[in-house]
């Protein structure tokens, strides 16, 4: 089964590229463009992980991370940071983030990241096939 | 008339005078005339600033970017290009021979920080077989070098590919208006920590990411690709882009793994991916790569290179020498399965041959090692996958001893046509044929050659073993780095200790002492490569580093020998961590260069006695020009009858005020009834602290006098009482706004103090001009004296051959205030035979304020 990843994410262009990338790599990834959709996307059905972008106009990040928390404490919620919320990154690694990236992200680098919070209740990527999916 | 008594006779009677022409012109024209002399002075304050700023950043081999160079040479040339105009605005005449003059210093700095000129190959993508070494600037070292080696040796397998140009980076660049935005914001933004370098590095990134490719550039990729297409032979071909920058991987400056490279990348994405791959100019680690190093930002054009990717069986790196020793007998091949990037980026401890390169390539020993991942590439995904290895595979050599063998051979062909030691990186195809597919010069860093006893060896080591990948021993703390987290919270001067020497952590480099990893192959790798160019040691494949060595413990690691030990606090330790030199970099010598055009008077007057163009060889001379051409003019005005104050103090020589602040001149056209009261030092803040300076001073009357000349002193003494109000007077302030003025003519000197002191610091300076005459030049060790003691109190001091400037620029009005105090004081001791030993209290800066005499 591919993994399912929930991309909230504002800058359209940015999303579109990922979701190609992702894509070819067994990850399902369901973008959406604001805060508030993602809330809405939770909702309707489960996600192995997020990828969350902190600067949103309509809800900040950070608020939607704490609802994140609260509607899936389980689910790994990865932060992708544009100009200048490193500061709220940290912030976010302090209320459960995983990790977070900064845009423009290396897509070998996020790979990594998504595989290493997946498989960390099962004990971590070392000597398995890192690849998402297990593909 | 014999000249001493027509010099007599001038004395007594006032001496022959210029005649007192355009005063009235001048009066009419004084408020464009005050507000033209307020304007000059604001500029060369901040003229002085800049000067002050780039001295410092030379003498203390401080951190400095190209665009700091830039910036401060543009806003130097600026503000003494307005000096002149101001200068023009005071006097109505041209000045051509100072603007000429101007015209050319600014044209010969002007060469020296611009970029390289312009590519000269206008294509915007260019096949890979068409290029050669000689075109570096346009397609980029990497690429040059590549395209050398597909024309010159057609036996050796290349990939077949196509480089993007730097012509197409520019083209990219100006057609989104992108050179001056990316400028703009290096320039402003300021860089406090990492995080503030993160901010900028991302912001620069999807500025470019953001940006449109022109038609016309898209155009050419797509036709290139095409052509790409026809060779290979089928559609959808997948291809390896590559970062080529002018300027990338020259011997001194690898840039290893400090740009992007993709691989795998299918039509579809390949814009994208470009965009990408120039964005990486501005990824974190090559950022601090280049302000470290004192890289010119503008001098590396980001090409790309894309090529076709081969159907990889193993890959490695090979060095054609050792880098850490000044053994030349020995080839070192690194190899894994799957691609090279399971090396470069430090995932696994790669199989290790070392060959013998004489009389014939020799197998000479060969490690083995459990290769538990490798990276592949497969068509139905973009980019590469890491894949765990099947236990079988993992202790299988990924070479076998004829493939070393012809690898050693092609190693010793191009190392022998570059004539220098080569860092390689192959792939071996599925069927077993060597391809290249980057060659650089090799950087070498040699270890100590000497058998020298290891360190504390009383002391057991807290780890031993694994594989040193850049020489040297360092002391420090130990920091564990795992995440981009803990990349902005590494303390200056620790030891990383890492799981895996990610070249992203290179961006540590300027700060980390040494580099302890638990994976990597030891000498190769981008990681060990830059640190070599850091010259900071590294131990990679150490077991268990990240666990055995506790974080903050302070270590002494020993790459040498191999071994870590435990260590002293660093009080205790007389080594201390090795500081990076920005000296002799590109940046350090272009300012270097500039400033020779910029900086240090050729003369401490050069209007004394006639501007000269041998006079005028610096913008400091442009300026000092200015200023004192400015100064003669609106000194005109004293010869305004009744316009001069007295100075109402109890001294034994008379002084006098011109003071333009003076409300009675704003209004008053009637010239001829002009009569100004006496004027109190404390009515102007500059006017007090100057005279708080020389007040302290003994003047005896005309105290420059030959001492043998009492008769001439007596008859002077008659002179001035006769005289008291006969303009001009050669002790003379000149008041204006926030600025002072003092000229004092001296028989053995002339002294020019001028302070402005307002509200903004930068526009603040006070500069004295001591200027002396023939005989009376001081000794050399009169001067040092006073050079120490000017230098002590935070001035800069220019000595030339006729006289001195002692000047200091951007401090707040209080303290330019002190220091006029201090210089005025300078100038009544200088003006005396005996230099003085020590400052009076209240006159050393650094003693706390001191506002009444």
């Amino acid at each position: 089964m591919p993994v399912r990843l929930l991309l909230v994410d504002d800058e359209k262009g940015f999303g579109e590229i990922l979701t190609k990338r992702l894509g070819r790599r067994n990850i399902s990834v369901t973008s959406v463009l604001s805060g508030k959709e993602g809330v809405r996307a939770l909702r309707g059905q489960d996600f192995d992980v997020v990828l969350l972008d902190l600067k949103m106009e309509d809800l900040d990040g950070i608020e939607v991370l704490k609802i994140f928390k609260i509607m899936a404490p389980e689910m790994p919620v990865i932060i992708l940071t544009g100009h200048g919320s490193e500061q709220a990154a940290r912030d976010g690694l302090a209320l459960g983030a995983e990790d977070y990236l900064m845009k423009p992200c290396d897509l070998d680098e996020l790979l990594g990241k998504i595989s290493s919070a997946i498989q960390k209740p099962q004990g971590g990527p070392h000597g398995t096939d890192q690849r998402p999916g297990g593909g | 008339m014999p000249n001493p008594l027509l010099r007599l006779y001038h004395h007594l009677l006032g001496g022959p005078r210029p005649c007192p022409r355009l005063t009235a012109e001048h009066m009419a024209n004084l408020p464009t005339l005050k507000n033209s002399w307020k304007l000059l002075l604001g500029a060369q304050g901040r003229f002085l600033h800049l000067v002050n700023g780039a001295r410092a950043a030379l003498r203390d081999n401080s951190f400095i970017s190209m665009v700091f160079v830039r910036s401060q040479c543009t806003s130097a040339c600026v503000n003494v290009f307005a000096m002149l105009r101001h200068l023009r605005e005071i006097t109505g005449c041209d000045h051509a021979e100072l603007t000429d003059t101007f015209q050319d210093l600014r044209k010969r700095i002007d060469r020296l920080i611009a970029g390289q000129a312009p590519a000269p190959i206008q294509e915007l993508t260019l096949p890979l077989s068409s290029v050669d070494k000689s075109m570096s600037l346009s397609v980029g070292t990497k690429m040059a070098y590549l395209g050398e080696i597909k024309k010159r040796f057609r036996e050796l397998s290349v990939p077949d590919g196509f480089v993007i140009t730097s012509a197409a980076y520019n083209l990219f660049l100006d057609h989104n208006g992108l050179r001056d935005e990316i400028n703009r914001r290096l320039q402003t933004q300021v860089i406090r920590d990492m995080a503030d370098m993160f901010r900028l590095s991302s912001e620069l990134q999807l500025l470019i990411i953001n940006s449109p490719l022109p038609d016309k550039l898209q155009e050419s990729i797509h036709a290139a690709y095409r052509e790409l297409e026809a060779l290979a032979g089928h559609r959808g071909v997948r291809v390896a882009v590559r970062s080529s920058a002018v300027g990338e991987d020259a011997e001194e400056t690898s840039f290893a793994g400090q740009y992007r490279t993709e691989l795998n990348v299918s039509e579809e994405l390949l814009f994208t991916t470009y965009k990408e791959i120039m964005a990486s100019k501005y990824a974190l680690t090559a950022m601090n790569y280049r302000f470290s190093r004192g890289l010119k930002d503008e001098d590396m054009p980001m090409c790309v290179g894309c090529m076709v990717m081969v159907d990889t069986a193993s890959a490695g790196v090979m060095y054609t020498q050792d880098p850490t020793s000044a053994d030349s007998g020995t080839i070192f091949i690194n190899a894994v399965h799957g691609l090279a990037k399971a090396i470069s980026d430090g995932y696994v401890t790669p199989d290790l041959w070392k060959i013998s390169r004489h009389p014939e390539p020799g197998i000479m020993h060969k490690t083995i090692r459990s290769k538990e991942q490798k990276f592949v590439s497969f068509l139905s995904e973009e980019g590469v996958t890491l894949l765990a290895t099947t236990p079988a595979q993992r202790l299988q050599p990924s070479l076998t001893d004829q493939q070393v063998l012809e690898l050693s051979r092609i190693g010793l062909l191009l190392e022998n046509h570059f004539g220098c030691p080569l860092d390689v990186e192959w792939a071996v195809n599925k069927a077993g044929h060597a391809t290249v597919l980057q060659s650089r010069p090799l950087k070498r860093v040699y270890g100590r050659q000497d058998a020298v006893q290891p360190v504390h060896n009383a002391t057991r080591p807290l780890l031993a073993g694994g594989q040193m990948a850049s020489p040297g021993r360092a002391t420090g703390r130990v920091y564990v780095v795992r995440t981009n987290n803990d990349l902005l919270h590494f303390p200056e001067g620790a030891v990383l200790v890492t799981p895996r020497p990610h070249p992203r952590w290179s961006a540590l480099l300027p700060r980390a002492v040494a580099i302890v990893s638990e994976c990597g192959g030891g000498i190769f790798g981008h990681l060990a490569n830059i640190a070599r160019e850091f010259g900071i040691p590294a131990i990679f494949d150490v077991k268990d580093a990240c666990t055995i060595l506790e974080a903050d413990a302070w270590i002494t690691i020993d790459a040498d020998q191999q071994v870590i030990f435990p260590a002293m606090k660093p009080e205790d330790n007389a080594e201390l961590p090795p500081r990076h030199s920005l000296r002799d970099t590109p940046v350090y010598t272009t300012l270097a260069e500039v400033m020779k055009n910029v900086d240090a008077p050729t003369s401490a007057n050069p209007l004394d006695p006639r501007i000269t163009p041998e006079r005028i060889k610096t913008l400091r001379d442009v300026a000092q020009t200015s200023h004192l051409l400015a100064c003669r003019e609106i000194l005109k005005l004293s010869h305004v009858p009744g316009i001069l104050a007295p100075l109402a103090v109890d001294h034994p020589t008379n002084w006098w005020v011109l003071d333009l602040n003076n409300q009675r001149l704003k209004d008053n056209r009637d010239l001829d009834a002009l009569s100004m009261e006496p004027v109190s030092f404390t009515a102007h803040h500059l006017l007090e602290g100057i005279w708080q300076g020389i007040g302290r001073q003994q003047w005896p009357l005309f105290a420059n006098s030959p001492r043998r000349s009492r008769l001439l002193r007596s008859l002077r003494r008659l002179h001035a009482a006769v005289r008291p109000l006969s303009p001009p007077r050669p002790r003379l302030f000149l008041l204006l706004e926030d600025a002072a003025l003092l000229i004092l003519s001296l028989e053995r000197a002339f002294f020019l103090l001028h302070a402005h002191a307002g509200e903004h610091a930068e526009e603040n300076f006070v500069q004295l001009l001591w200027q002396w005459f023939g005989q009376q030049t001081p000794s050399t060790s009169r001067l040092e004296q006073l050079a120490v003691l000017l230098h002590e109190q935070g001035f800069n001091l220019d000595v030339a051959p006729d006289g001195l400037l002692a000047w200091s620029a951007g401090q707040p009005s209080e303290t330019t205030v002190r220091q006029a105090r201090l210089l005025g004081y300078f100038m009544g001791t200088v003006q005396q035979l005996q230099a003085p030993s020590e400052l009076p209290p209240g006159i050393d800066l650094k003693s706390p304020s001191k506002t009444s005499s």
